[in-house]
């Protein structure tokens, strides 16, 4: 018996003003499974996941996670739901420390509201030392415990795209998206980062779609890969199926000449 | 119904005037996305200069047309100087800060031209001379139209025409439509983006300066202070224009005058200052980007 | 466990402590002193209360005089049409002192939920609207108000409403002064009121980091009016007498500036700069007409050589600073 997918969309499009930008996607990720998206630049990658994240529901088409469908839910009710993103050009807090972005994001620990907050209550006082621990496990699990006090926009780029994942992990996502978690790091900081995102996905038991331009990052790391070009998916396999796959060679080179 | 077309004529002469001052407000936020409160208060640096030079170099009893647009010139020439100071000396030096903070000092300028303004004009109002003989024209069916109504309108309607032939007809205007799309593009297919947006200003400073002169004709009443309700009035219309667009500040303008001749001739005078946040309420809400406006996506 | 240590008993000790310390300024600081003092009070709670609005949660409000004016007009309201009721059953049995505070407290509470209730009708559909636009809006609104109060004849209209009894003074304004620091402090400085500050850094971000945005936006607005309303219902009652021209956009202006100064997110900040501008035109009034001169060309200069304000969203913190120069000094 094949497991239901934790993720699948089903027939979506996205379009801007008339101009789709992900058209008639198709997509099932497993649980556990960590799925690489690569295409070349404007393939509409960053689109496809704005659009499970509910920035821009899908025109057309339906997104299912966990069996639930989440039509019509806003972006902050599907991290709720379970999904958890990074951002390309990062979007950390920038004028909050490295430790505030990651501990306001920890909200199964912080369950007494503001009012609690306000109040003082006893349980408001469990749930903040409750959060103040993960935030500081998390940090510390992704290397960043020396610059807790840190400004995130004083970090250096490799820590800023650390802080994101942790930022992400403190909301308990079942499914983590990584939109090229390695851009911009030098390459033994690309192994490292690797290295981490295999052992956070067995330690938190996470599913991952990645959006990853380096290709030994993204065949190293994920058991599938996926490829888009123009919005639809041009080929789906194992790294080293979509390797050979004469129109995803042909995607590449004919687009902008940046090989696999 | 004759009253109603009267007021329409009256309206559209205040609304020309909003027009005027909305055209400096959109032009600068175009550019700059910067609400230059400031201007309203230009506005009456326009109508003061006007008075004073009238009262320094006109005999009394010699008004005529050419004295009027030599005054015109005078305080077009006189606020466009101040805009472009304003922007030198308190806007540029914050081109990189936080937007609230260009903001604050936006309204401490607009500060400094009330209370600087009260101190040197005095804060009682002036009498504004009688440049034109107010004459009324009767074009039929009961409708009064002045002489000063027919050439508030022609002036502001060929100010308003002079500025959208340059801004799409010439080569500045296209650097200038350039800059307020991306000053950082612009800035790299060299076109000089400082002088750009001295210009803007030193053009919407003159159409408030001009706009100061000819409310002088219609309503002689003038004082420090008079900037402030047309400013903020004139801001509206701007923004229910959808602001950066000149157009829209015009039908905005209008907009405004119209609907608050309306309010005092049909509602209550005392309301007459609602009106123009209530539908600037109304269309935020409904069109947000304004009625001319086109609205931006953020990008993710 | 010393028997200060327990928070409400906390509480009482300051209560006692500013009852006393009222109880001496009531009787021996001169009038315009006390004047001055009350008035630092009350900027004090509206830069605070706006603080939450504009510094910590980003929202670009510039109609706080309007949520103020609410409050001012509904306390006075209740308190001229309700006081000789309340104190004809109150003042038997309990006395005219307590009866003077719970009609105080009862006209407060009146305006500080209407002016709420004014920041939510106001806020949900504002906040739609993006920085410059919700700025726009929050300023129509203040306008608005104003012409509506000016045009209902039950407070005076454009007389102005006047007769309100002098029920607030030194002990009540700082009582609230106390409890709005305390409330924004705690709300702000909490890990769940940390998404204040992230919705401010990055909406979009917030919202996909699964923070409700939207909630945190009108639970400023909700709040931030509040207070506006309580310390227009105090400025009612300490003064006697409203009229809408306290309550222009110019009033708005004041209060930003108080914020923007202090530092947007610093609470010790806009506390400062309340006194500071509340004391500065009066420190000014020897120059005559040359005040209000100075007063704007120093927000110009202050502006072109300070823009983050003078604290930014630090705090001024006298136990931190006291570490920091042990610190110090022990390393020397």
């Amino acid at each position: 018996m094949i497991a239901p997918p934790l993720l699948e969309a089903r027939d979506c499009t996205v379009a801007f003003a008339g101009l789709r930008a992900v058209s008639g996607l198709n997509l099932r990720i497993a649980p556990g499974e960590v799925v690489g998206l690569i295409g070349p630049n404007g393939a509409g990658k960053t689109t496809v996941f704005n659009m499970l994240t509910g920035i821009y529901p899908p025109q057309s088409g339906e997104v299912v996670f966990a069996g639930r469908s989440l039509r019509g839910r806003r972006p902050a009710q599907v991290n709720r739901a379970g999904i958890a993103r990074t951002f390309q050009n990062i979007r950390l807090f920038a004028n909050l420390t490295a430790y505030e972005n990651v501990l306001l994001c920890c909200h199964s620990a912080l369950r007494a509201g503001l009012a609690a907050a306000t109040l003082r209550t006893a349980a408001h006082a469990r749930c903040e030392a409750q959060a103040r621990d993960e935030a500081r496990a998390l940090l510390a699990e992704l290397g960043l415990e020396r610059v807790h006090e840190v400004r995130a926009n004083h970090l250096s780029y490799g820590d800023q795209r650390r802080l994101e994942i942790a930022r992400a992990l403190a909301t308990r996502p079942r499914l983590l998206l990584l939109d090229e978690p390695t851009a911009g790091m030098n390459p033994s900081e690309k192994t490292a980062l690797a290295d981490t995102v295999d052992e956070l996905r067995e330690r938190h038991d996470l599913t991952m779609l990645l959006i990853e331009h380096d290709m030994r990052v993204v065949m190293g790391v994920s058991q599938r890969i996926v490829v888009m070009d123009h919005g639809e998916v041009i080929a789906e396999g194992t790294p080293q199926q979509v390797r050979g796959d004469p129109r995803v060679i042909e995607a590449y080179l004919g687009e902008d000449g940046e090989t696999a | 119904m004759n009253e109603f077309l009267q007021q329409v004529v009256n309206g559209i002469a205040w609304g020309s005037l909003y027009a005027l001052i909305a055209l400096g407000y959109t032009m600068v936020y175009g550019v700059l996305r910067l609400i230059n409160f400031a201007h309203g208060d230009v506005y009456m640096i326009g109508a003061m200069v006007a008075y004073y030079a009238a009262r320094a170099l006109l005999a009394p009893g010699t008004a005529s047309a050419p004295a009027f647009f030599a005054l015109l010139a005078l305080s077009m020439a006189a606020c466009g100087l101040l805009g472009f100071l304003i922007e030198r000396l308190a806007y540029r030096p914050l081109r990189r800060s936080p937007k609230f903070t260009a903001l604050i000092t936006a309204i401490g300028v607009s500060l400094l031209l009330e209370n600087g303004g009260q101190l040197f004009f005095g804060p009682d109002p002036k009498f504004f001379p009688q440049l034109i003989e107010s004459r009324e024209i009767s074009p039929g069916s009961g409708i009064v139209i002045t002489n000063v109504q027919l050439l508030i309108l022609g002036v502001s309607l060929t100010l308003m025409l002079g500025l959208q032939f340059l801004v799409f007809r010439t080569r500045v205007g296209t650097a200038l439509r350039a800059v307020s799309y991306s000053a950082e593009t612009a800035s790299l297919m060299g076109i000089d983006v400082d002088r750009m947006i001295s210009l803007t200003f030193v053009l919407g400073s003159m159409l408030a300066g001009a706009a100061g002169v000819l409310v002088g004709l219609s309503n002689p009443k003038i004082e420090p202070l008079m900037g402030i309700m047309p400013g903020l009035k004139a801001f509206v219309a701007a923004v229910v224009g959808g602001i950066g667009n000149i157009p829209g500040a015009m039908a905005g303008g209008l907009l405004m005058g119209l609907s608050e001749v309306l309010v005092v001739g049909y509602v209550s005078s005392t309301y007459r200052d609602a009106i123009a946040f209530v539908i600037l309420i109304v269309v935020l809400l409904v069109r947000p980007s304004g009625l001319f406006g086109t609205s931006l996506e953020e990008k993710v | 466990m010393t028997p200060l240590a327990r928070p409400w008993m906390r509480g009482a000790g300051a209560v006692a402590a500013l009852g006393a310390l009222a109880w001496l300024l009531d009787r021996h600081l001169n009038a315009y002193y006390y004047q001055v003092l009350v008035l630092i009070g009350i900027n004090v709670i509206l830069a605070v209360s706006l603080n939450l609005i504009n510094g910590f949660t980003g929202l670009f409000s510039i109609g706080h005089a309007g949520f103020m004016a609410i409050g001012a007009y509904a306390a006075a309201a209740v308190s001229v049409y309700g006081g000789a009721a309340l104190h004809g059953t109150l003042d038997p049995i309990l006395g005219a002192a307590v009866g003077d505070a719970v009609l105080l407290l009862a006209a407060l509470a009146a305006g500080a939920v209407l002016a709420a209730g004014a920041g939510l009708v106001v806020g949900i559909p504002a906040l739609r609207l993006k920085s410059d636009y919700l700025a726009i809006a929050t300023l129509g609104f203040g306008e608005i108000i104003r012409v509506i109060i000016l045009n209902l004849d039950v407070v005076g209209g454009a007389r102005g409403f006047g007769d309100i009894p002098a029920l607030a003074g030194f002990f009540w304004v700082y009582l609230f002064v106390g409890i709005t620091l305390v409330t924004v402090h705690r709300m702000v400085r909490s890990a769940r009121g940390l998404a204040f500050l992230a919705v401010r850094e990055d909406d979009l971000a917030a919202e996909v980091m699964g923070i409700d945005a939207t909630r945190y936006k009108v639970t400023a607005f909700l709040v931030g009016s509040f207070f506006a309303g309580i310390a227009g219902g105090l400025f009612a009652h300490f003064l006697t007498y409203l009229h809408t021209n306290s309550f222009t956009f110019l009033r708005s202006i004041e209060i930003i500036v108080m914020v923007v100064l202090g530092g947007m997110g610093s609470l010790t900040g806009s506390v400062a700069s309340a006194a500071l501008l509340t004391v500065l035109p009066e420190l000014l009034r020897p120059l005559k007409d040359y005040r209000m001169v100075i007063y704007s060309a120093l927000l110009i200069v202050l502006m072109l050589t300070r823009p983050q304000g003078v604290l930014g969203d630090r705090e001024l913190e006298v136990r931190s600073w006291l570490a920091r120069r042990r610190r110090r000094e022990e390393a020397a």
